[in-house]
């Protein structure tokens, strides 16, 4: 199945083995979308590597991939972030996560057959990519993270637009509940299929909410916080099932929690200083460190080593979607041919990241 | 007898009910359709029409002229070609100290990944960003923008003009 099958996302090869309808056995292809952008972020400065991480990483989530990446740069050289830096972060990030899953969600549906979800959810995310226009200049790749703050403060009236934008967005996801939640085609194709067992989960690597489908409590903004995910309120969405439908309303519940964060980011955003100052050619001392975010699609690291130049001695990604696909294998066996597109869509993989 | 039938109703009675709940979530899920269907439309038309971008917006690269010498504002120091990622800015100049003069700005458009950096560490803002996004061109050699057209902040043959045309 694949590379070029319409309904994986990316390129994406799998080669299913069948017996009749049922499926024995799946072993992912991958390596369509390698681009080496670990071998290229060795070859550039770490302020022209923050326009890399955007579209060689996962680039349905750019700013994700920023964090992650300035994160271990400031780690690594003791750098400090204005507060309001840090909440104008934090306020991007949660945004940057709905738009996530709002795509997830689109394709999904249109996985299942459901085609309407996929116009509305291009809607909603329409709206938050005006929001990043504004504050960033780039709809999709934003370079706006800087190490030690942000590009540039946010434009006047964008706090009132995002604000609006929160209330809008929660009075349409209830519609995405009577679209999808209620349709029993919709809960036939998802409801116990692809089910992922708790210790495979954990055995296999998954994170983000393919393992808090499984019932895995574990979220990377509770149990490492970095920006001000630590003086913010927001639950964790866990559900014990592991099967397509769980991870489907994990990540609905997902977005709200996001809108509740963002509300909060928004009353304390303090005011002040938003970037300090950094060298154009910034040389981190000698050293490694290891810097974990909670992407959309769970746990993005970055570990990263300097030999006291200006660009990075080595540079190792550790991508979400590419142990999130490494448990379908799990997930797929012993279910029909039909119900392999529906699990593939459910763990949100981004062949981008999956490859690097 | 009807010992032996009781799971069969039972199933009956329960596939009953899995059939109501399907058809009232079927129905729930078609009113939200239908409301979404007398709702203002959210669609553009593009190209015939266009939505304004940002004042932000990461476009295309221009050099404008400042109005009060007639010149270009680039004093010539190198630090966008030098923190351009993809090494798409090219700049040449002669003489020495105060007399230097432009001879050559190129950026090769098609490698720009439109980061904003070169913009960024201007310290003259002489290279800024132009609302203009509608760069594509069926020859290469069109993308390589030399100093005229920077100036101009047009590309050489702009093909998506907002009308479609028909090709001949």
């Amino acid at each position: 199945m694949g590379p070029q099958h319409p309904s994986t996302h990316g390129v994406l090869r799998m080669v299913v083995t069948l017996d009749g309808e049922n499926v024995v056995d799946v072993q992912p292809d991958i390596g369509y979308l390698h681009s080496s952008v670990e071998k290229m972020m060795e070859n550039r400065t770490y302020l022209q590597n923050i326009a890399l991480v955007d579209r060689g990483m996962d680039y349905l989530s750019a700013m994700a991939n920023e964090e992650v990446w300035v994160l271990a740069c400031e780690r690594l050289g003791k750098i400090e972030v204005p507060e309001r830096a840090r909440y104008i972060r934090t306020i991007m990030l949660e945004l940057q996560r709905i738009s996530s899953h709002l795509i997830w969600l689109g394709t999904f549906g249109i996985d299942l057959g459901a085609f309407t979800a996929f116009l509305w959810a291009m809607r909603e995310r329409e709206r938050i990519m005006d929001l990043f226009e504004s504050a960033t200049g780039g709809r999709l790749h934003h370079v706006y993270f800087r190490i030690g703050g942000v590009f540039d403060d946010l434009p006047d009236g964008w706090t009132d637009r995002c604000e609006e934008f929160c209330d809008y967005f929660l009075d349409r996801l209830p519609e995405y509940d009577e679209l999808l939640t209620g349709n029993p085609i919709f809960l036939a194709r998802t409801q116990g299929v692809g089910v992922l067992p708790l210790d495979t989960a954990i055995a296999m690597g998954a994170s983000g909410p393919v393992a808090r489908a499984s019932g895995l409590a574990y979220d990377v903004r509770k149990a490492h916080p970095y920006e001000v995910y630590e003086r913010v309120e927001f639950d964790i969405p866990v559900r014990s099932e592991g099967d397509c439908y769980a991870r489907y309303l994990v990540r609905l519940e997902e977005m709200r929690q996001s809108v509740r964060i963002i509300r909060q980011c928004l009353e304390r955003l303090p005011a002040g200083e938003i970037r300090s100052k950094v060298a154009v050619t910034l040389r981190l001392p000698k050293g490694e460190v290891y810097a974990r975010t909670e992407s959309p699609r769970g746990d993005l690291g970055i570990y990263l080593v300097s030999d006291g130049a200006d660009r990075p001695y080595r540079v190792k990604i550790r991508a979400p979607a590419f142990s999130n696909l490494y448990a379908l294998t799990e997930m797929m066996r012993g279910w029909k041919v039909a119900d392999v597109i529906a699990i593939l869509g459910s763990i949100d993989i981004v062949l981008s990241d999956v490859d690097r | 007898m009807s010992a032996e039938m009781m799971p069969h109703s039972d199933g009956r009675r329960s596939r009953m009910v899995r059939i109501v709940a399907g058809l009232v979530g079927l129905v729930v899920g078609l009113k939200s359709t239908l409301r979404a269907m007398f709702e203002p439309k959210v669609t553009v038309s593009y190209p015939l029409q266009k939505l304004n971008v940002s004042p932000r917006w990461h476009g295309l690269l221009a050099l404008p002229i400042d109005p009060e010498t007639d010149n270009d504002k680039c004093i010539i120091c190198f630090q966008c070609e030098r923190v351009c990622p993809d090494r798409c800015i090219h700049i040449e100049a002669t003489g020495k100290a105060k007399d230097r003069l432009l001879t050559r700005f190129d950026i090769e458009m098609d490698k720009c990944c439109y980061c904003g950096l070169c913009v960024e560490v201007c310290p003259t803002e002489a290279i800024v960003f132009v609302p203009h996004y509608e760069a594509s061109t069926y020859n290469r050699a069109n993308l390589l923008y030399d100093l005229d057209d920077l100036h101009r902040a047009t590309p050489k043959e702009p093909i998506a003009t907002g009308i479609v045309k028909v090709r001949r």
